[in-house]
């Protein structure tokens, strides 16, 4: 079983900047400290999630490549 | 209320606004505003708020479109000349923005209107390039408690504030008109077609500010633009203690007490 989540973002078959927008909306909704798993099929939006949730406040932890052409991330909602 | 994919994408540069998000965004959506005219002033705002989302748009005119208007009316094309204003701008505000919906009043504000009008309405947006019209939608906002975003422009100035809200009113800066000798119209001192642009597309920002509850709006200031010395002059504007709309009862700013619009409904 996967380490613990609070709320899945499936973004798989979108690109930027669907990928971005549609993470930040679901994030939206979290409370503090609860945490959003990621899935990513589009390869630039790995860097780039990390960049803008990291620019905010937020926390990026567990970036992993989990098949080919496949990603996962957490982030951990630390600003509202 | 969720948010389409499609609506996701289409409003996505307002979703990664802090001020905006998800949450934001829907609010928009459930919104509305009331664009009193669409001339010059109204093309743009009525033009930004559709597209930023806003629900439902309300437009009010009376007029047509004329060869003459098209320099500055940016809603209306030549192939519009001698149609109603409202249906040439609702074509194009649907045209731009699908997902929302434009109610056309093919109408003057009048006394006997504006207050069913501006009552289905969040926001009023002045947009008009008359006193009469201002006096009459500003009544009409002071009793219903609703925000009126005013504009004007004359030859290269404009002017731009937000009434209500806590500020003042209209009559409160302005208690009566000044008679119409005295008073040329755009059409006798003519205008350049951006000075409309830039008042009314601050007209369209102070909407969204006050339906988003965001930031800080222009309620008690008064932003006077020159575009020739392409200057913004801020003055600070307070309720007139003596103006019917601090009595603070919608029945104070009773109805046609003033003489049809020539003088303030004071003393």
């Amino acid at each position: 079983m996967d380490e613990e989540y609070d709320v899945l973002c499936d973004i798989r078959g979108d690109k930027c900047p669907m990928t971005y927008i549609k993470a930040r909306i679901t994030l939206e909704d979290l409370k503090p400290q609860q945490v959003m798993l990621v899935l990513i099929d589009y390869a630039p939006a790995v860097d780039n999630l990390r960049r803008n949730f990291t620019m905010e406040g937020q926390q990026v932890y567990g970036i992993e490549q989990v098949g080919p052409g496949e990603w996962k991330l957490r982030v951990r909602k630390l600003t509202a | 209320m969720t948010l389409s994919e499609e609506q996701v994408l289409r409003y996505s540069r307002n979703i990664v606004l802090d001020q905006v998000g998800k949450r934001g965004q829907i609010r928009l959506l459930n919104s509305s505003v009331l664009v009193v005219g669409t001339g010059g002033l109204g093309s743009p705002v009525s033009y930004y708020l559709a597209a930023a989302g806003v629900g439902r748009i309300g437009l009010v005119d009376g007029d047509v479109v004329d060869l003459s208007n098209l320099q500055r009316q940016i809603l209306h094309s030549t192939r519009d000349i001698g149609r109603q204003k409202v249906f040439s701008a609702r074509e194009k505000l649907l045209a731009l923005n699908p997902d929302i919906t434009v109610s056309v009043h093919q109408c003057m504000l009048s006394e006997e209107n504006a207050d069913a009008l501006v009552g289905e309405y969040d926001v009023v947006v002045d947009a008009t390039d008359n006193f009469a019209a201002r006096y009459i939608m500003n009544d009409a906002c002071v009793r219903a408690g609703k925000y009126m975003v005013h504009g004007s422009i004359f030859r290269f100035e404009g002017q731009v504030t937000v009434f209500g809200g806590g500020g003042p009113c209209y009559r409160c800066i302005y208690p009566a008109a000044p008679p119409p000798d005295l008073m040329p119209t755009c059409a006798q001192v003519g205008v350049l077609g951006a000075v409309p642009g830039v008042i009314g597309s601050i007209q369209a920002l102070e909407v969204l500010k006050i339906l988003l509850d965001a930031g800080r709006t222009l309620s008690g200031r008064l932003i006077l633009f020159n575009g020739l010395s392409m200057e913004f002059m801020e003055v600070e504007v307070q309720p007139d203690p003596g103006c019917p709309c601090r009595e603070g009862t919608r029945d104070a700013v009773a109805r046609p007490t003033y003489n049809g619009c020539q003088k303030g409904n004071r003393g």
